[in-house]
């Protein structure tokens, strides 16, 4: 295989794409606006986090509930409580929160938000009534400070760096998912222009009528396809980079220690899997007659290929020894337990060395396409 | 220079069964002949041409261009050809001198060769005014000429042109007109596919009659008129039509040895 | 103008035919329906059984310090925890063992308290944590248990009742709130997904194929050509929409999914999500037809569709940000305020004042949206598709002098004067007075942006504003409107009468009451009736009338002038008298072909309901 020709291939298409501003446009758009996304977001959410703080309720109280405990509700200047012998059945959550019995037992609405925070406010109000009740009990019969001295608990995080610790399992969740999804998704518009493109606009017959193998076109395209994956995936979470720096500042003794070989790991990981989903698509590319065709069937593909990167989601998901079998996810879990700081070679090598063999049986598969003439002619009339 | 032994091609169609798209065909082409392969809309025209350029591997039979075979040695043929397809398919972002560049790679030319090539046929094209420009802004008399630039870059010995003219204007098809006649001048073998009958008369030293995958053995436009008695070629492979020669392809010899008793009938 | 309805039919039933039969966009509509479930369902069943395992799983505990033995018996009591034999006893060590998966949690005493070192970014750990925790709890209890009734107490101190919540929500209730928070945005985004794939068809792939071209010689006016389109989307992405919602609902309950199963659906809740989802079928349909005309090849029509896809997606889907609710201010912003509504409508708490707001902004923009799409769609440079780049004629310099502007000029100008209105006036208050804000929406937009919009368009302002005096031959028509508006404020207040029992709380944008008492009456006067008369008159009878009137005759233009004059109003239960009062003016203004009764009356209008309030 004549590596110029190779060359020569990934060049025109790179070149292309890069020439097309409308498909840049698609490619770079989403990284602009998912960080105003997160923005508004998080505004948003903050805001109602707010409102919720500050709300104030309307409680029904059975005058059968304890004295204390009614006295203690009263003096919560967020309640506004009456007493009432209420009908359990009857009660109209769109004018009151919810409806206290003695037990204590708590009715509420789940359709109601506010009767779910009511609910979730007034436990907390109890245990403390509780709590309150007790200390006077305990003062009187004087054990109230050995009472409190009982089993003092204590919690550290064993790096010493607690905080760090959360944000690294966060990223550990995040980037692997984000590099290999938007890998996936620049992988997926190109491909689609490479084959199925090239198909419709006739193209291919002029470049077989050159001294070129097929496998150097095939190689040429799946580089193309596998650099703008990855390049896809690089941009966005670069993206992403400001707006975690914004989040960890607000952590002022956060140090994230993320080494090195957790990146060197994170591209050798994405690689294979970038190849699988090259190769699968320019092949699904070629048996479709036209761009359309061919994005129509492949975005159903792509859905099913966006399946074993959830996993890494999950947080109880651990990589074990039916997970080392399933590719993609596979290095998702190691990519997330390297940046959390856990790099087990062999592990790692084993899962690479897998992800290739797949990665070749799926562009040993393009490569029979690509020489299917059939395919590539698509029962054309002379 | 082209030697066209039985090439068939078969494709299974899952509603017709199995199509003979080109059907035992064979001929032969001399050096620095013009061969015209004439036939209607799916006679097998482009398929054919294919096959000749190894973009497609036959089911049966084999050519030999310029000394190398199609199934053998399928590289050494494509050095040695220049394949044109007629709607000038090209790559829509690059500039014309990219896309020379870019197909130049492909041949054994050293890189500096390669250079001073392409500014020589730039010049000889006319093309200075667009090399530039991206060819999804080029009109089509221009792409046509880049087209044909692409063929040029290795300097083939062979061209093979599919329906070259076809959907072009006077003018534009004037310009691959002109391209073949000058590189005959200088000793180049050509085979164009076309329906354009009179066109393939006015150009070809021989032409071939392709029609539902069979060939007729090609004559000069003199010996298919002294042998079937019409002038006009339309006319000629109307009678080659009827008499029915393209159905059995065995009997193509009783058409031409027993060319007086075929007149009476049909 | 007119619509000949038949070749409009004869246009959709085409668009059928050709969507029927197209394998490719029922697959890439339907193919989804096939595969989500079965993902989910799988995804659901994958999770479920890795967290049984999690649930199941023994925590690795170290214990490193001396214990009291009552607490290690109670750890080992516990089946989900198992205690490390030989615990390494650094620290080093130990972070080296929790690194290798061999121990979870770390338990030592150190200095008087109990310490729990682990690592905090597993979730593993966590659980182990929380485990050790409950148990070191139960020990506490016991401890307390002892200490109490050593000093005499009763142990029953420590037995406080628990706390009991029982939720009276029913079983569809539950569904209805758990399906709520996601099936609003779904919905709207599935919405515009089928809206587009059958826009794209019949717009770029049109252009494409060269078929445009054709239609284009066929005799069909332009208009009856876009709204057979525009129809044809609508319809089918309804139906699609339908289809597959209704695909789901009937297959999720066999991939194990009860919820849905108990969602019953009613025809309520059904026809209310109809309801709100009109406006957004209208302004998907006409936005991704414009998107579609724009491109001239399908790889093109994806990339100005993304921007476009992106506008839907980010309202929906900050709506779906638990414990945000649909509130007066946030239904003013167009498809978040739906899919607020629609989770609403889910929880039973629908507000029809609010709902009728939310109507009208979507109705708005999807008015200005038909107005860009007609604009585009009549450009020939876009049908033909020269494969130039996108240019509108808007350089003043190029335009052509004009007596009246066009009526979908007029129309997209009104839809985007009244969404500025209403925004400016959510806004402005924040920054500034109530006088301020009014003052410089009513002349600044009602008057400002019309004027510069004429001025630009080269139109003939007093030509267009019907700015000229009443001819004494027309005096006649000025009684005929002061007698209409008599009896128009007659009925209205009549009609005020009999609804006043039934109003609940309305929310109206400008609390003026409080503002009005500071004022003295000349400025009341000039607040409350001069300059809304001058004003809105200026906008709806002066800028709209002449235009919509020429296009949809005068009985037309009189109404959609007036049902626009009521809606600006955004005040469900003052519409109908607002609607006649607007019928009132403008049959005066277009018989007398002048604005000034219209404004004389709207002033005087305004002046008796002040008198009254006072």
């Amino acid at each position: 295989m004549a590596s110029h020709k190779v060359y020569a291939i990934f060049t025109k298409e790179m070149l292309s794409l890069f020439r097309d501003k409308k498909a840049l446009m698609t490619m770079l758009l989403p990284v602009l606006i998912y960080p105003v996304m997160m923005l508004l977001f998080l505004g948003v959410f903050n805001m109602v986090d707010q409102d919720r703080e500050e709300q104030a309720f309307k409680l029904y109280v059975n005058p059968q509930v304890s004295e204390g405990l009614i006295d203690y509700l009263k003096s919560d200047k967020r309640l506004e409580v009456t007493i009432q012998d209420a009908v359990v059945a009857n009660i109209d959550y769109e004018a009151v929160d919810g409806y206290l019995m003695e037990g204590p037992k708590f009715y509420f609405h789940s359709s109601f938000k506010k009767s779910i925070d009511l609910g979730e406010h007034l436990k907390t109000s109890y245990l403390e009534y509780v709590e309150s009740t007790r200390t006077e009990a305990l003062k009187d019969l004087k054990v109230f400070d050995a009472y409190n001295g009982l089993v003092l608990m204590k919690q550290e995080d064993i790096s010493g760096n607690g905080d760090s610790r959360v944000l690294s399992m966060l990223l550990g969740m995040l980037v692997p998912y984000m590099v290999v999804l938007y890998g996936l998704v620049g992988t997926f518009t190109l491909s689609s222009d490479l084959s199925a493109g090239e198909k419709e606009r006739a193209t291919l017959e002029t470049i077989f009528s050159v001294p070129v193998k097929r496998s150097e076109i095939i190689t040429g395209k799946l580089l193309a396809c596998v650099a703008v994956g990855i390049l896809s995936g690089l941009i966005n979470l670069t993206a992403m980079f400001p707006l975690v720096l914004a989040l960890a500042s607000s952590f002022p003794a956060m140090e994230l220690t993320v080494s090195v070989w957790a990146f060197v790991l994170l591209l050798l990981h994405v690689l294979p899997i970038m190849v699988i989903f090259s190769a699968v698509f320019i092949g699904m590319g070629m048996f479709a007659r036209t761009y359309q065709e061919s994005q129509s069937y492949g975005s159903l593909v792509m859905i099913l290929l966006m399946v074993p990167t959830y996993v890494v989601i999950l947080p109880d998901v651990q990589f074990s020894g039916a997970m080392a079998f399933v590719p993609i996810s596979n290095a998702m879990l190691l990519m997330r337990d390297a940046i959390m700081g856990s790099i087990n070679w062999a592990q790692t090598g084993l899962v690479i060395g897998y992800n290739i063999g797949i990665a070749a049986i799926a562009v040993a598969a393009m490569a029979w396409v690509f020489t299917s003439d059939r395919v590539i002619f698509g029962g054309d009339s002379a | 220079m082209i030697e066209v032994k039985g090439l068939t091609k078969t494709f299974h169609d899952k509603k017709h069964g199995d199509v003979k798209a080109v059907n035992h065909v064979s001929f032969s082409v001399n050096a620095g002949e013009i061969y015209g392969l004439l036939g209607p809309n799916g006679a097998g025209k482009t398929t054919l041409l294919r096959m000749l350029a190894t973009i497609m591997s036959p089911t049966e039979g084999h050519a030999i261009i310029n000394g190398c075979d199609t199934s053998t040695d399928p590289d050494g043929v494509k050095h040695a050809i220049g394949f044109l397809s007629g709607n000038t398919k090209l790559y829509k972002k690059l500039t014309p001198i990219e896309t020379l560049r870019f197909f130049g790679k492909f041949y054994n030319i050293e890189k500096s060769v390669l250079e001073s090539r392409i500014q020589h046929i730039i010049k000889s094209l006319d093309m200075e005014d667009f090399k530039n420009r991206v060819v999804e802004k080029l009109s089509t008399g221009q792409v046509q000429r880049t087209s044909i630039a692409r063929c040029l870059i290795h300097d083939p010995q062979v061209y093979m042109l599919d329906e070259p003219t076809l959907g072009l204007d006077i003018l534009t098809s004037r310009t691959i007109i002109d391209f073949i006649k000058s590189e005959k001048q200088r000793g180049k073998t050509i085979v164009f596919s076309t329906h354009y009958m009179e066109e393939a008369d006015a150009l070809c030293d021989r032409i071939g009659l392709i029609h539902k995958g069979v060939l007729l053995a090609s004559e000069s436009t003199e010996e298919m008129q002294r042998l079937t008695g019409k002038t006009a070629i339309r006319d000629i492979f109307l009678h080659y039509i009827d008499s029915g020669a393209f159905e059995e392809p065995s009997k193509l010899n009783e058409v031409y040895l027993g060319g007086g008793e075929s007149h009476g009938k049909s | 103008m007119k619509l000949r309805w038949h070749m409009i039919w004869n246009g959709i039933v085409k668009e059928a035919m050709a969507l029927l039969r197209n394998k490719r966009v029922l697959f890439g509509i339907f193919g989804p329906l096939l595969i989500m479930p079965a993902l989910l369902w799988g995804y659901d069943a994958f999770s479920s059984s890795v967290d049984r395992a999690a649930e199941e799983s023994k925590s690795q505990i170290a214990i490193v310090s001396e214990m009291p033995e009552a607490l290690i018996a109670l750890m080992k009591k516990r089946e989900d925890i198992a205690l490390v034999q030989n615990p390494p006893k650094t620290l080093e060590d130990q972070r080296k063992a929790v690194d290798e998966n061999q121990l979870e949690v770390v338990l030592s005493i150190e200095d008087g308290a109990y310490m729990l070192r682990y690592d905090f970014g597993r979730s593993n750990a966590q659980r182990a944590a929380s485990r050790a925790i409950e148990v070191l709890d139960a020990y506490r209890l016991t401890l307390q248990k002892t200490l109490v009734s050593d000093a005499g107490g009763d142990e029953a101190l420590l037995n406080a009742p628990k706390w009991l919540a029982e939720d009276m929500a029913t079983d569809t209730e539950t569904a209805r709130s758990s399906v709520s928070g996601y099936i609003p945005a779904f919905i709207i985004l599935y919405l515009l997904m089928t809206l587009s794939s059958f826009a794209i068809e019949m717009t770029t792939t049109e252009k494409e194929g060269g078929t445009m071209e054709t239609l284009m010689s066929l005799p069909i006016t332009r208009m009856e050509l876009l709204t057979g389109k525009l129809l044809a989307c609508m319809l089918f992405g309804l139906m699609t929409l339908i289809v597959i919602l209704g695909g789901f609902y009937a297959m999720l309950p066999f991939f194990g999914n009860t919820e849905i199963a108990q969602l019953n659906v009613t025809f309520g809740l059904l026809s209310t999500i109809l309801l709100t989802l009109v406006p957004l079928l209208i302004l998907g349909a006409a936005m991704t037809i414009a998107t579609g005309m724009m491109a001239n090849s399908y790889k093109e029509s994806s990339a100005y569709l993304t921007p476009v896809l992106f506008m839907f997606m980010i309202p929906a889907y900050i709506g779906t940000i638990p414990g945000l609710e649909l509130s007066g201010t946030l239904s003013l912003i167009p498809i978040l305020n739906a899919t607020l509504l629609v989770k609403d409508a889910f929880l039973g708490q629908l507000n029809w004042s609010l709902f009728f707001i939310v109507f009208v902004i979507n109705l708005l923009f999807a008015l200005m949206s038909l107005g860009i799409m007609s604009k585009i769609f009549s450009s020939e440079t876009l049908i033909f598709g020269s494969g130039k780049e996108l240019t509108f004629q808007l350089k003043r310099g190029k335009l052509v002098k004009r007596e009246l502007l066009e009526a979908q000029d007029v129309l997209i100008v009104l839809a985007t004067v009244i969404v500025l209105f209403v925004y400016l006036n959510m806004l402005l208050p924040l920054f500034t007075t109530v006088e301020v804000t009014f003052y410089s929406s009513q002349y600044g937009i009602f008057v400002g942006i019309p004027l510069l919009v004429l001025w630009y368009l080269k139109a003939d302002l007093v030509a267009s504003l019907s700015l000229r005096l009443p001819r004494v031959s027309e005096l006649r028509f000025v009684a005929e409107g002061v007698l209409l508006w008599g009896v128009a404020f007659g009925l209205s207040h009549l009609y005020g009468l009999w609804i006043a029992p039934y109003i609940g709380e309305a929310p109206t944008l400008v609390g003026l009451e409080q503002q009005l008492a500071a004022m003295p009456l000349v400025m009341q006067f000039v607040f409350l009736a001069l300059t809304p008369g001058i004003c809105e008159e200026f906008l709806m009878r002066g800028f709209a009338l002449k235009p919509l009137g020429r296009r949809f005759g005068g009985v037309g233009g009189v109404f959609i002038t007036a049902a626009i004059f009521a809606l600006i109003h955004l005040d469900f239960v003052r519409l109908v008298p607002t609607f006649l009062l607007g019928l009132a003016f403008g049959t005066v203004t277009w018989r007398s072909k002048s604005v000034y009764p219209a404004m004389i009356l709207h002033v005087l209008n305004n002046a008796i309901a002040l008198f009254m309030i006072q």
